[in-house]
């Protein structure tokens, strides 16, 4: 249980300091700090390669920093990994399973191997099974499951042992609505409960409708971060993300070829 | 840029094929060295392949040159075919499925697949051997005969081989079509491996000359006949001979052919479907085995489950499955059977040897998790209760190999008195091999291939330069079972009454290494649980 300078009771549940990480000449994510108040749900949004992806990875001990520290609820994620995640539920992006499980067991393993005792891991996989609508795939193997029952089974992996905190990396990408709105209410009932919610997403309308706080990534680095209100102040999500970013919006003249026969032949020279 | 100079289809997938090899080699764990090997065994298997065939046209047996004609072409086809089967998955060239987007009229794109399909170290070595029969065999005025028969078999042999891969990549795109292949090409290659313990020098000349009589018929031999005919002054023979299997070669394309057209439209699912009737399970967990009733409700019960259950799911761990069950119990009966004067008693110490195979696939035990194994690093302080986890289940599937082994060698040599000594003994060597195969299994994580093509089989995808740490890793396991395997010496040779003392020591000593190596493993692996991560998953890489 340790923490920075002046860690109190009100401590935020996730707190990021200067965290680095390198990929041989590519500065993936350039010192970010980051404090997420409990039982907030933070939206994470940058373009493709802002370093989302390797931030939520660092924080959630599956990928080592070349600098800086996390504390989950008070324990340092790499000085005390067993307490930090013993705290915390994930959902990484392109995740794989033991995907040669059906779905019941994947979860029964998942309860098992953290310590839980057997008749709460059947009874707490019962009711993710059925809130998540995956009842009846319970017994298909995981590898024959589509994009939208894997986020889900995955999240409910997540969700088995009740943590304090979800880190989702892209938990809506390639699923369907229906999906997608079975995830945000089981999302929505966490954080109702208290419980801590950070994720990435390239979906601005979801961030927008779902976070209190919102960090804004671009080329590693956080550069807005704060309440809803502060980061948009009455504009929309999207253009305050294109303006933070600075968008290249191509000129009239590019790709003016675009619309002509592609039988053609190409013009000589 | 004019039409004009725009490079030709076929011209354009052989640079591809260059470039993804030299890309390859740049960008693989050790490409470079892997490269280095693969020229090197090519130029070693292209010489002296060169030099045989050649060689052999001045043998003054006639039968020497047919055989060496006839049955080294048709080798040669089938090393053609099965090989690339072997590694479709790291030549992106050959699933024609990536080249399914692209506009490409069919005749091009065969043409250039053709093409592509000489480039490479394998290839090279091949067209050596032609051109060691057209040396040794071409030089005179028949020398147009021995060369078209070169150039047809070279063609027949790449055309046969795209036709092949590209059927079988069509009809086994289900997932269940995959494993099932992975499981067959493993059971071949073992069964190849069986060759070695034929003792050639034995074989009878009767039977070569059967052999002879019926693959000079077949395509790939008659081609080598053409030379031998050629050869001999017969000509005509050997014309017809070249002409026959040329003819077929647009039957093989039509084939070949339409095999790609299915294979860039034709999309086939493999849904696995609830199957299993829920009864009652032991404490609600269908995980867990009703019949295994040891297996507790633990963290380390739930990796014994888990990696169980993948035995019979997972077709990289059922290939170890049945290598292990092949040899422990087919080397033992082999090794009974080919005794001279009788069976020795002591030979039921030999029952282990399903436990040593068993141990050379535990080597690398997380890489067998590849990128799943996230799921078990972020549940906390999991690697001790993994390894324990994994290494009972092995136990599991091996002990009853090793015990089966034992009775029937027991039964046939007589010697039960043995039984209880080999069984204790095959224990504690397990459990020491085990030590070894922990602390390897944590410091040298290698990467598997993904499964995503039907033939990448457990093991492929390691570079050359892991497996030279692999082979050192095998040499620290020898060393450690050293002490054991001196005690069933003793034993085997000194007489049973040996085993009173030694095989309790050797268990003992089984189970202090055990745990030296479980603590060793486990203390490295602690702080290192993302860099673990990282090298056992195929998509880091």
């Amino acid at each position: 249980m340790i923490g920075p300078e002046g860690a109190g009771p009100a401590w935020p549940a996730v707190v990021a300091r200067g965290l680095w990480k390198r990929f041989d000449a590519k500065i993936a994510v350039a010192g970010v700090d980051l404090d997420v108040p409990r039982g907030c749900f933070f939206g994470l949004v940058g373009p493709n390669g802002a370093g989302k992806t390797t931030t939520i990875r660092m924080m959630t001990a599956l990928l080592r920093p070349d600098q800086g520290d996390v504390w989950i609820e008070h324990h340092d994620v790499w000085r005390d990994p067993v307490g930090a995640k013993a705290r915390i539920g994930v959902l990484p992006d392109e995740f794989r399973l033991f995907d040669r499980l059906s779905g019941a067991e994947l979860l029964e393993y998942c309860g098992l191997l953290r310590g839980m005792d057997a008749s709460t891991v059947a009874s707490r996989r019962d009711e993710l099974l059925s809130v998540l609508e995956l009842d009846g795939a319970r017994d298909t193997f995981v590898i024959d499951y589509s994009t939208g029952m894997r986020k889900k089974i995955a999240l409910a992996a997540a969700l088995l042992h009740s943590p304090n905190v979800l880190f989702l990396d892209e938990p809506f990408e390639s699923v369907d609505p229906v999906a997608t709105q079975t995830i945000r209410h089981v999302l929505e009932r966490f954080t109702d409960i208290g419980g801590t919610v950070v994720f990435s997403s390239h979906v601005m309308e979801v961030v927008e409708r779902l976070s209190d706080r919102v960090g804004v990534m671009h080329q590693g680095r956080l550069i807005a971060e704060g309440t809803l209100d502060e980061i948009c102040g009455g504009r929309r999500l999207e253009e305050v993300f294109v303006d933070l970013v600075g968008a290249h919006v191509a000129d009239d003249g590019a790709l003016s070829w675009l619309g002509r026969d592609p039988t053609s032949a190409p013009p000589p020279g | 840029m004019t039409r004009s100079s725009q490079p030709s289809v076929p011209w354009l997938l052989v640079r591809l094929k260059v470039r993804l090899l030299r890309n390859r080699i740049k960008t693989a764990r050790g490409g470079v060295v892997n490269a280095v090997l693969s020229a090197v065994l090519g130029v070693i298997l292209g010489v002296s392949a060169f030099f045989i065939v050649a060689a052999s046209a001045g043998a003054s047996d006639p039968r020497v040159r047919e055989a060496v004609l006839v049955l080294g072409s048709t080798a040669l086809m089938l090393g053609w075919i099965v090989l690339p089967m072997l590694t479709f998955g790291t030549d992106e060239t050959l699933d024609p499925a990536r080249l399914q987007l692209l506009p490409l009229r069919k005749r091009p794109l065969m043409a250039g697949l053709l093409a592509s399909s000489f480039v490479g170290f394998a290839p090279a070595a091949a067209v050596l051997a032609v051109a060691g029969a057209i040396v040794g065999y071409g030089l005179g005025p028949w020398a147009v005969i021995t060369a078209a028969a070169g150039l047809v078999l070279l063609i027949s042999c790449a055309a046969t081989a795209r036709m092949v891969t590209t059927s079988l990549a069509a009809r086994l795109t289900s997932r269940r079509g995959r494993d099932a292949m992975v499981i067959v090409v493993s059971v071949v290659a073992l069964a190849a491996q069986g060759l070695r313990f034929v003792r050639f020098d034995s074989i009878d000349p009767a039977f070569v000359d059967r052999l002879i009589a019926i693959f000079r018929w077949l395509p790939p031999g008659m081609l080598g006949h053409a030379v031998f005919d050629a050869d001999n002054g017969s000509y005509a023979v050997a014309l017809a001979e070249t002409l026959a299997p040329a003819a077929l070669l647009p039957a093989i394309m039509v084939v070949w052919a339409r095999a790609l057209d299915r294979s860039l439209t034709v999309v086939t699912g493999g849904l696995t479907v609830a199957r299993r009737d829920r009864g009652r399970q032991r404490n609600g967990i269908a995980l867990l085995f009703d019949r295994l009733p040891f297996i507790r409700p633990t963290p380390v019960g739930a990796v014994v489950a888990r990696e169980l259950r993948y035995v019979g799911r997972d077709p990289k761990r059922k290939v170890l499955v049945i290598n292990s069950l092949l040899i422990g119990l087919g080397g033992p009966i082999y090794f009974a059977f080919r005794a001279s004067g009788g069976l020795a008693p002591g030979s039921v110490l030999l029952s282990s040897v399903a436990g040593f195979i068993a141990l050379l696939g535990a080597m690398n035990q997380f890489g067998y998790d590849g990128g799943a194994l996230w799921l078990d690093v972020v549940a906390g302080n999991v690697v001790r209760e993994e390894l324990i986890g994994k290494n009972v289940a092995l136990a599991v599937q091996v002990v009853p190999v090793m015990a089966v082994a034992g009775v029937l060698l027991a039964a046939l040599s007589g010697g039960w008195v043995f039984l209880p000594a080999a069984l204790v003994m095959g224990l504690g060597g397990l459990g020491a091999g085990l030590a070894v195969a922990n602390v390897a299994s944590v410091r040298v994580p290698q990467r598997l291939a993904e499964n995503r093509s039907p033939f990448a089989g457990g093991g492929a995808g390691q570079g050359c330069g892991t497996s030279m740490v692999m082979m050192l890793c095998l040499l620290v396991q020898w060393l450690v079972l050293t002490p054991v395997g001196i005690a069933g010496a003793v034993i085997a040779f000194g007489g049973v009454a040996f085993s009173i003392v030694l095989a309790p020591a050797v268990a003992i000593y089984g189970y202090v290494v055990w745990r030296t190596g479980l603590g060793m493993a486990t203390r490295w692996a602690f702080w290192r649980q993302p860099e673990l991560i990282i090298a056992v998953d195929p998509r880091r890489g």
